[in-house]
């Protein structure tokens, strides 16, 4: 082995971190591609628990073996390179059936499994970075920043990267790079004849290793290509998600169609999202062919009045389109979420049924309903928002649902023209969850315009969806009239008009007790508190602080749920909810036994109880407060830049970036540590609580920018903080390696503890009282550590 | 200044301290090993014990219709359950057979069958075969079973179910469940058991006046309500909510 220069160690340590930051983001699609997105948030623990592993293997590798840190970053890096490929077709046999977990709760032990095979690449990851750490300390702030800026980097051209190749195809190439830093360890004759024997061989295996991961028994993607007659006609990888088009013929869909609909429904393509159905093209010829939209209750809008323009969701649904059309709306502005989705609709991809968009009645909008409502300054008579609700097993409680706030529909009322129509649509589950969440919110939203909601709304179902449209202007007796005949000649049920009398409710389709009708009177009524307070589920209203619209379950009552619901309640079970504290509870076991146990019987813990005490309180405050700050920031941001992805690359690069730069200035710091310590930490404290003042105004104020401007704000938004922070955490390793350096594997321990607990707390206190109060939690950990630092071991041979 | 390196304290022998540590490392591995290997076979011969616990089961929910039981008495649900799930045949559950289908719950099996009011005489059609398991028990009480599958893999793993299970008298195919099965029409009874978000217009003509359609609406993998479609005498058209839940009223206590 070779003892490489501190410039080209950070030139390794560079490449590792971006290898390990691009490997945790292809990871979070990769899980998202081959299971659901409610288990892609699980490789940011998968990352955070190998990486606190690595710490204690370490010091069972220094207590063990006699081997020198060049030797050990070599290998570390060749174990990176080799485990990432073979970790991710390892973990392809593992069988895990999220939704069985409700029957068999230990199907839970197949998904941690899959994070302890997955986590192996980090924690050879960090036991490479660790390694790297134990260099002289003047040398650490370096390598800790080169450390930062790679990760930095490695989520930059994470984003681009995901266009062009697999997320699958990403790991592997991860892995090679890994494999080829790896050569810089070794001697210059030995990695000359390394180059020329590796390269032809990498080449080999990722020419045939499978570049996509076993899709789930349980993705439509696996039932469509198993029909006869199917075929998938077009696919392309993307950050949110890969897309595909398949044609089944046997597929029909038409959401919520009216029972005495007897035409048939034109054929489709359909539109697949990381293996899911979300959406068909419909094959027709002329706009007609949408008559069956007719016979939906989407249709209600139409009924009411005649409409010109009209600004649709495309998460609506293809045929909201359509129908807008055949409904004679001249002027359509529809706005999709994913740009490649919004690339292939355009007419990159000819499909007949593409056509209605190279009308000229409709434009494609990329981006979100906000960012066009925000650029928009005249009102639409219409706006149909995205028909939400769609998951009854509650799979995604913990996905915040940006597009259905309190801020979203508020905005949109706000653009409704004079006598303008608001329309939104869900599917019915029983018991009533998502439509009375929804009008409960549409009331609000009436309410603080200054309306009275009842004479506003309007709500009907059938047997599938239910439609609510709030009204710019109260409803006309003729619009009531309309209503009523629109649903008596298609066989929907009046939920809320007005003047509707009970015995002009449950008329066709029959529920045992009409929920909906009670549900609807009492929201729109004065009874509405009390309604909300005592209903089974969670009604509350979300906002942009707490976007988790499909979370209906009340925790504090689940077991009171449960027995209402009877023997029947495991089905009703919110499974998100339970995935979620089902992997706190794993994360905790694994973390105790895989970072903290270990290290107990081989190293103790040194120095006296008060050192002891202010060493693990002061690293594991930071690994909470961290992580707190950082899934705080995340998840806030979400909503923000529309997509788990988006904000995933832009927090977690931020954060490492400026944390680097963070990192370098402290290597300037000689003197004054604990007081510097304090003065750091409650800067972090104060501009935390100062970005909680200011970044509803920024988010708002720069909602109507672009992607990549948003990003940019994002990057603002979180520079000054992730600076600070970056700071903290090396000048306390400083401060230890120089004064009690048989503390640091503890340290590492505690922080990496603390940091997979973190991750998922954070999603917990979010679900639960909101993004602030991860903010504000972290912050009481900063104020925890500043506490701390007062009492750590002093740093006298630097500034002796 | 001379350089300060960092290092770990170095022992080099392990101690009793360790013993208890690595055991449990030991084991915990042992553990999450045996957690990934497959699902032992069920025993052989027919598990009369684990069908009358499934069958309280069906009961406690209030199923107490004897020609549903009996004849969910007479499958043997292990039949039709992948090799990986058999060991819980007969747990309350659905259970994944590939290609995003599943054998529904047994009590949503029995339901459904109830439901359609069956008599031996009654001419039933079920759209999605799936793993034959619905098609048995349908067979069990009435004579014509007529039942279509959309996955060739799926309906040839069914047929030799089957068969295996000894039901010769059900009429399998492959094809678009759309469309139904014209040539048998009408049938006294139709249960659909993939639903895609509307029922099929030319199941609604199929299916004979007087007669009951019955369609579990939901994701296949989740939470999922029956709706119970009934033509009239005269030709009308009406569907019903069937809840799973008996737990009016709605507000917490």
């Amino acid at each position: 082995m070779t003892d490489v220069g501190p410039w080209l160690q950070r030139l390794a340590i560079f490449c590792t971190s971006a290898v390990i930051i691009l490997a945790e983001l292809a990871l979070m699609r990769e899980l998202a591609l081959r299971f659901w997105d409610h288990l892609a948030w699980l490789a940011i623990t998968i990352g955070l628990l190998g990486f606190g592993i690595s710490g204690t293997v370490l010091v069972l590798v220094h207590t063990f073996l006699r081997v020198s840190r060049q030797t050990l970053q070599c290998f570390s890096l060749i174990g990176l390179g080799l485990s990432l490929p073979a970790c991710v077709l390892l973990a392809d046999t593992i069988d895990v059936n999220l939704i069985q977990m409700v029957w068999q709760p230990a199907m839970m032990w197949s998904v941690g499994v899959l994070e302890m095979i997955l986590g192996i690449p980090f924690l050879f990851g960090g036991m490479f970075i660790g390694l790297a750490l134990e260099d002289h300390p003047d040398r650490v702030g370096g390598h800790y920043a080169a450390s930062f800026l790679g990760s930095g980097i490695g989520g930059i051209i994470a984003m681009p990267l995901m266009y062009l190749v697999s997320p699958r195809l990403l790991i592997l190439l991860g892995g090679c790079t890994a494999f080829m830093v790896a050569l810089l360890f070794v001697r210059r004759g030995i990695q000359t004849a390394g180059w020329i024997i590796s390269i032809p061989i990498l080449g080999l295996l990722l020419f045939i290793t499978p570049h996509s991961p076993r899709i789930s028994d349980e993705k439509d993607i696996v039932q469509i290509k198993a029909m006869a007659n199917s075929k998938t006609m077009f696919s392309r990888y993307s950050p949110q998600g890969k897309i595909e088009l398949a044609e089944a013929p046997a597929f029909h869909t038409a959401p919520g169609l009216a029972l005495n609909y007897t035409q048939p429904i034109p054929q489709q393509t359909l539109i697949l999202i990381d293996g899911q159905i979300t959406d068909s093209i419909y094959t027709i010829t002329s706009v007609d062919d949408f008559a069956f939209m007719d016979y939906t209750t989407m249709a209600l809008p139409y009924a009411i009045s005649h409409i010109e323009r009209a600004l649709i969701d495309h998460d609506a649904g293809a045929g909201q389109v359509g129908l807008a059309m055949r409904s004679g709306v001249k002027e359509i502005t529809t706005v999709i979420a994913n740009g490649a989705l919004a690339d292939l609709l355009a007419g990159e991809i000819p499909i007949t049924g593409t056509f209605i968009y190279a009308t000229g009645h409709v434009s494609l909008a990329p981006g979100t309903i906000r960012r066009e409502l925000r650029k928009s300054s005249s009102p639409y008579p219409l706006i149909v928002l995205p028909t939400v609700g769609t998951d009854p097993a509650g799979l995604a409680a913990t996905q915040p649902e940006s597009r259905i706030t309190l801020e979203t529909l508020r905005l949109s009322f706000s653009h409704l023209a004079r006598g303008g129509l608001l329309s939104i649509s869900t599917a019915i589950h029983l018991p009533p969850r998502e439509s009375l969440r929804l009008l409960n919110l549409l009331v609000e939203v009436l309410r603080e315009s200054g309306l009275e909601p009842a004479a506003h709304l309007a709500m009907i179902r059938n047997w599938a969806t239910v439609t609510i449209v709030a009204a710019e202007s109260p409803l006309a007796a003729g619009q009531l009239a309309a209503i009523r005949a629109f649903c008596l000649k298609r066989g929907f049920d009046l939920v809320w008009l007005p003047d509707l009398k009970k015995d002009e409710t449950n008329m066709f389709h029959l529920l045992e007790s009409d929920g909906y009708y009670y549900g609807a009177k009492s929201l729109v009524g004065e009874d509405r508190n009390r309604f909300v307070d005592d209903y089974l589920y969670d009604l509350s209203i979300p906002d942009d602080n707490k976007p988790f619209f499909n979370h209906f379950s009340r925790w504090p009552k689940a077991d009171e749920q449960l027995r209402q619901l009877g023997r029947y309640g495991q089905t009703y079970i919110e499974l998100g909810s339970i995935l979620l504290v089902a992997a706190l509870g794993q994360a905790l076991v694994l973390a105790l036994l895989f970072i903290v146990l270990p290290i107990i019987p081989v190293i103790g813990l040194p120095g006296g109880p008060l050192q002891q005490v202010t060493v693990l309180g002061f690293f594991s405050s930071l690994g909470f407060g961290f992580m707190l700050l950082e899934m705080g920031l995340l998840q806030r941001l979400t909503v923000y830049l529309a997509h788990p992805v988006w904000a995933s690359a832009t927090v977690i690069s931020a954060f490492m970036l400026f944390g680097g730069v963070g990192s370098s200035l402290s290597t300037m710091m000689h003197k004054w540590y604990a007081k510097m310590h304090v003065w750091i930490i409650c800067t972090v404290m104060s501009v935390s609580v100062t970005l909680l003042l200011v970044i509803d105004t920024i988010t708002s104020l720069s909602e109507g920018y672009g992607l990549t401007a948003r990003i940019v704000v994002a990057y603002f938004i979180i520079a000054p903080l992730a600076m600070t922070m970056g700071m903290i955490f090396p000048i306390g390793l400083k401060r230890l390696g120089t004064a009690q350096p048989r503390l640091i594997p503890w340290a590492w321990s505690a922080n990496g503890f603390a940091s997979v607990l973190a991750a998922l707390f954070a999603q917990v206190i979010a679900m639960r009282w909101g993004f602030n109060v991860v903010v504000w939690s972290a912050i009481g950990w900063y104020g925890l550590a500043a506490l701390c630092s007062l009492n750590l071991p002093e740093c006298r041979t630097i500034e002796g | 200044m001379s350089p300060i390196r960092c290092s770990f304290p170095i022992y080099t022998r392990i101690t009793i301290a360790q013993i208890p540590l690595i055991t449990l490392a030991i084991a915990f591995l042992q553990l999450l090993l045996g957690m990934t290997a497959s699902a032992s076979d069920f025993p052989q011969g027919f598990p009369e014990k684990e069908i009358r616990k499934m069958l309280a089961t069906i009961q406690a929910y209030g199923m107490t219709d004897t020609t549903v039981l009996n004849a969910m008495q007479r499958v043997p649900r292990h039949a039709f359950v992948p090799e990986k799930y058999r060991k819980y045949s007969y747990q309350d559950s659905p259970l994944g057979i590939g290609y995003g289908q599943t054998i529904s719950q047994p009590y949503i099996v029995a339901e459904m069958t109830w439901l359609l009011n069956l008599t031996p005489d009654s001419k039933v059609l079920e759209i999605g075969t799936g793993s034959g398991y619905q098609a048995a028990v349908l067979s069990e009480i009435s004579s014509q079973v007529y039942s279509i599958e959309i996955v060739e893999p799926l309906l040839e793993q069914a047929r030799k179910n089957l068969t295996a299970a000894g039901y010769t008298n059900i009429k399998v195919r492959l094809g678009d469940g759309y469309h139904g099965w014209p040539e048998a029409a009408p049938f006294s009874a139709i249960i659909v058991t993939c639903a895609a978000g509307h029922i099929p217009p030319p199941l609604l003509d199929q299916l004979a006046r007087g007669g009951r359609m019955v369609i579990p609406v939901g994701k296949r993998f989740g939470t999922q309500y029956l709706i119970l479609v009934t033509k009239q005498m005269d030709g009308t058209i009406s569907s019903k909510n069937i809840l799973p839940v008996r737990f009016v009223p709605l507000v917490r206590k």
